[in-house]
């Protein structure tokens, strides 16, 4: 791992990030907005390795020591500092280079960046359901209506489902070896470090896929340390700490 | 069955519904931002339901090829509730589709397709995305002649970079642009569809030769054939990219160097093959077809 700072990549918006430079003091870790993507400073030129970063307002060497990706895109309503008619296309613009920045980074992301999400794999239900059964998940059906007379109503979600947390080859929550193999299968499938699992475990078979995405319960202490033991923070931060 | 869906007054729709049509091959052309239509879509994982047409019903289980040109519909209307349904199904039906939703975003970001295209070997300009007006000077300090276009897959008119506008390098704040040094050479736009490839040279005055005509500049189009190394990459960048249909743009420099720009997912290539007569249409039919 390389030196530098942590780098979460979120939303102004984002009180769970917004949280993680308290809940852990020793490590070096910043926030990086959309606004700084408004400021002097960037400068990345792809194929030519190190580059500069503008993050929290400062400017720092790329790669950072690893990034955490909390944005699925740069939204209008990230950039209330941009005209409000240029906002749509300096959102889009933002993305596109959010998008081969991420990709490009030398240092360990979580997750790397799909082309439709920042985060990592953000599928529609349908084609989480398709994977999920291919690794051999039990899966609750998906049904979609749309126009005409044929709506139909939603099935309303369980209440309470379970929910697995896959990081690396760490899987946090209640599954079994079997369940456990299956979701980690499942998330290197989807191209994804990180992937936040829900399960119905009201079947008659046991627990049944229900929905993934890489969104992480960061207010978890599991979770989050797990993602940084993955992105090799904690252990470097051991050794800043016992050589300090 | 195959399923076009777009407006049926999009050249390259027409042309492969044409080109179908002479097949006697079962093909319908959805307008879905006109039509009464409505989805149902069922996957349990077996992937299953119908698409409802102006009063009639299409099996969705039945479709055995999809070419995909839809417009955007307005965010929160029906049509977009329709155009999500028919998007969902494209990504999971085990039809073929030109092009898969998924891979066809690759397009959104420029420096992330020509990641892509380095990973197989073609040379690609040299780039800097910055938002400092120092730098900029700097890398154009570096080149002959240096370009500006956007990131994203927002069309823009390309455009030489001014040294002397200090107002438009002082815009570079606002968000990280592209600069790129310009490479010289003759254009070559390639259509992939499946394994066959058509090349033609696009020669020009223009800067960017899409606005040519618009500008009052020339633009001569004519079929070409590629060095047998230079046609393999372009097939191995469309399976990389996952686009069996892909519009590439290389330019060829007079010192014999390959530079790739951009990988089209959803090509107009009408525009290529009205001028060269080559047969991309009948080519995408027969693989719509192969299925």
């Amino acid at each position: 791992m390389t030196d530098g700072p942590v780098v979460v990549l979120a939303s102004e918006a984002d009180a769970e990030a917004r949280t993680l430079p308290a809940r852990l003091p020793g490590l070096d870790l910043r926030l990086l907005t959309p606004a700084d993507l408004s400021r002097p400073g960037w400068e990345f030129r792809p194929g030519r390795g190190a580059g500069i970063a503008v993050v929290d307002g400062e400017a720092i060497s790329t790669p950072p020591a690893a990034v955490l990706v909390r944005l699925p895109w740069v939204a209008e309503h990230d950039l209330p500092h941009i005209d409000a008619g240029d906002r749509s296309y300096v959102a889009s613009e933002m993305t596109a280079f959010l998008l081969a920045w991420l990709s490009a980074l030398p240092c360990p992301v979580l997750n790397r960046p799909s082309t439709t999400c920042l985060a990592g794999p953000l599928w529609r239900p349908e084609r989480w359901a398709i994977l999920a059964a291919a690794v051999g998940l039990s899966v609750v059906p998906v049904q979609r209506s749309a126009g005409g007379d044929s709506t139909s109503p939603e099935p309303l979600p369980p209440a309470d489902p379970v929910v697995v947390t896959v990081v690396g080859n760490r899987c946090l929550g209640p599954a079994d070896q079997t369940g456990a193999s299956r979701l980690q299968r499942l998330a290197r499938l989807a191209g994804a470090e990180v992937l936040t699992v829900s399960l119905d475990e009201a079947g008659p078979g046991g627990a049944r896929f229900l929905a993934a995405s890489p969104w992480p319960n960061l207010a978890d202490d599991t979770v989050l340390d797990a993602l940084l033991d993955s992105a090799g923070v904690l252990a470097s931060a051991a050794r800043a700490a016992s050589s300090g | 069955m195959i399923l076009l869906w777009g407006p049926p007054t999009d050249p390259p729709l027409a042309a492969v519904f044409a080109a179908l049509s002479r097949r006697s091959a079962p093909a319908a052309l959805i307008d879905a931002e006109t039509a009464a239509c409505s989805v149902l879509l069922t996957v349990d994982p077996v992937v299953c339901g119908s698409l409802g047409v102006d009063g009639a019903e299409i099996d969705l289980a039945a479709v055995d090829g999809l070419y995909l040109r839809p417009g955007v519909p307005a965010a929160g209307s029906e049509r977009a509730a329709v155009h999500e349904a028919l998007w969902a199904f494209s990504e999971v039906t085990s039809a073929i589709v030109l092009n898969r939703p998924a891979a066809m975003a690759g397009n959104g970001s420029k420096p992330y397709q020509a990641a892509q295209a380095r990973a197989v070997g073609f040379a690609t300009p040299d780039t800097l995305i910055t938002t400092s007006a120092e730098a900029a000077r700097d890398f154009a300090r570096q080149h002959r002649e240096v370009i500006y276009k956007s990131t994203s897959g927002v069309r823009s008119v390309v455009a030489t970079l001014d040294l002397t506008d200090d107002e438009r390098l002082a815009d570079l704040e606002t968000c990280p642009t592209q600069l790129q040094e310009r490479v010289p050479g003759v254009d070559v736009r390639v259509h992939v569809v499946g394994p066959l490839l058509f090349a033609c040279e696009v020669r020009s005055s223009a800067v960017d030769y899409r606005y040519a005509v618009r500008d009052g500049l020339d633009v001569e189009i004519r079929s070409t054939e590629l060095p047998p190394e230079i046609a393999a990459r372009c097939l191995t960048l469309a399976a990389l990219a996952e686009l069996p249909l892909a519009g590439i743009d290389l330019r060829r420099t007079p010192d014999g160097a390959w530079y790739c720009f951009e990988i089209n997912p959803s090509p107009g290539f009408t525009y290529y093959a009205d001028a060269t007569g080559q047969p991309v249409a009948d080519a995408i039919a027969e693989l719509l077809l192969a299925s």
